[in-house]
């Protein structure tokens, strides 16, 4: 039996996978044998589980937020099928929240900030060519 | 900053990077501490979780622990395993340290309370089952032993920390096929030869 107990670093690399085979097998070998390690394994295990799990939870949870307005505009769409009586005031508001979606979102944020870009570089050329032309003059 | 550049940094006690490194991990460090107290059954205010949580980053920093790090992918893992001794010698220290020295002082003021009779009885029953739990266990062990290290280890994950085959697929770094027929065919092994013992 070995009785030398691996470092924390070493148990981690095997709870996290990313240990080298030969390392592995010194593992497997002492904590099939040292009760005390093999829970510390285990544990660290099942806290790194929980953490991807988590991780998971939060990106779900921020996906939503990110498309809220888009979530909620198919919702209103779905409604005015439903409440036939205001159809057109649900997909008008369908339509506006859908808008908002597509303005708020990240990709057309983009497009707007270098659209001012070039607008404002535009508009800042003709004022160097006049200098020049100026300094010709 | 990647986490590789994190630790260097860290390493080198850069003390914005130690800034960054805390607000990274130390909800990681403290679900950790949580998990472990749970586990040992113990139930302690925020404050005082938040007191083993900065110990732990305080250890780091003292004793320079994260050079040791061979593997910046291990970092998290290795956390959790810092975080779960920590919590326990914490837990040694400051609640059973503590519970140990006052029944001693109370077995001295109170001797006779364990010679009460109904309670003599039913520790009695108790103490019964425990030994045939333990003997069980120690019959368990004796016959696992014998397994192959593999299997061994895949039964023992299963059995004593109820591991799922999933996760011990995972810890061991095995297809879940062969995790599922290590732990199937040493069960048939341990029920054959505890079957066979109880008939001698």
């Amino acid at each position: 039996m070995n009785r030398v107990h691996p470092e924390e670093e070493i148990l981690a690399e095997y709870a996290s996978a990313v240990i080298s085979h030969e390392d592995r097998v010194w593992v497997e070998k002492h904590i099939s044998n040292c009760a005390k390690c093999r829970k510390l394994v285990s544990e660290a295990h099942s806290i790194l589980t929980r953490e991807e799990k988590l991780k998971e939870k939060k990106n779900f949870f921020r996906l939503i937020r990110k498309n809220a307005w888009g979530i909620l505009s198919v919702l209103f769409l779905m409604m005015s099928f439903l409440f036939s009586r205001y159809f057109l005031q649900l997909l008008l508001a369908s339509s506006l929240l859908g808008l908002k979606w597509i303005t708020d979102s990240k990709s057309v944020k983009t497009l707007i900030t270098i659209h001012k870009a070039q607008k404002h570089g535009e508009e800042e050329t003709p004022k160097s060519t006049s200098f020049f032309s100026k300094n010709k003059n | 900053m990647c986490s590789q550049e994190l630790l260097q940094k860290c390493v080198n006690k850069d003390r914005c990077a130690w800034d960054e490194f805390s607000k990274l991990y130390r909800g990681l460090v403290t679900r950790s501490v949580r998990y472990k107290l749970g586990g040992m059954g113990v139930r302690l205010p925020k404050s005082d979780i938040e007191d083993i949580v900065q110990d732990i980053f305080l250890g780091l920093w003292d004793k320079d622990s994260l050079s040791q790090i061979r593997k910046p992918s291990s970092l998290k893992g290795w956390l959790a395993i810092v975080s779960i001794n920590a919590t326990s010698r914490y837990v040694q220290k400051n609640i059973f340290g503590k519970e140990r020295k006052i029944m001693s002082l109370d077995e001295v003021s109170e001797g006779t309370i364990s010679s009460s009779s109904s309670l003599f009885d039913s520790e009695r029953e108790k103490s019964d089952r425990l030994i045939e739990s333990g003997e069980l266990k120690k019959i368990l062990e004796e016959e696992i032993s014998h397994l192959e290290e593999r299997q061994k280890l895949a039964l023992k994950f299963h059995i004593y920390d109820e591991k799922s085959y999933k996760d011990i697929a995972r810890i061991m770094n095995l297809p879940l096929g062969t995790v599922a027929t290590l732990i199937d065919r040493g069960k048939k092994r341990l029920k054959r030869s505890l079957s066979y013992m109880k008939k001698v």
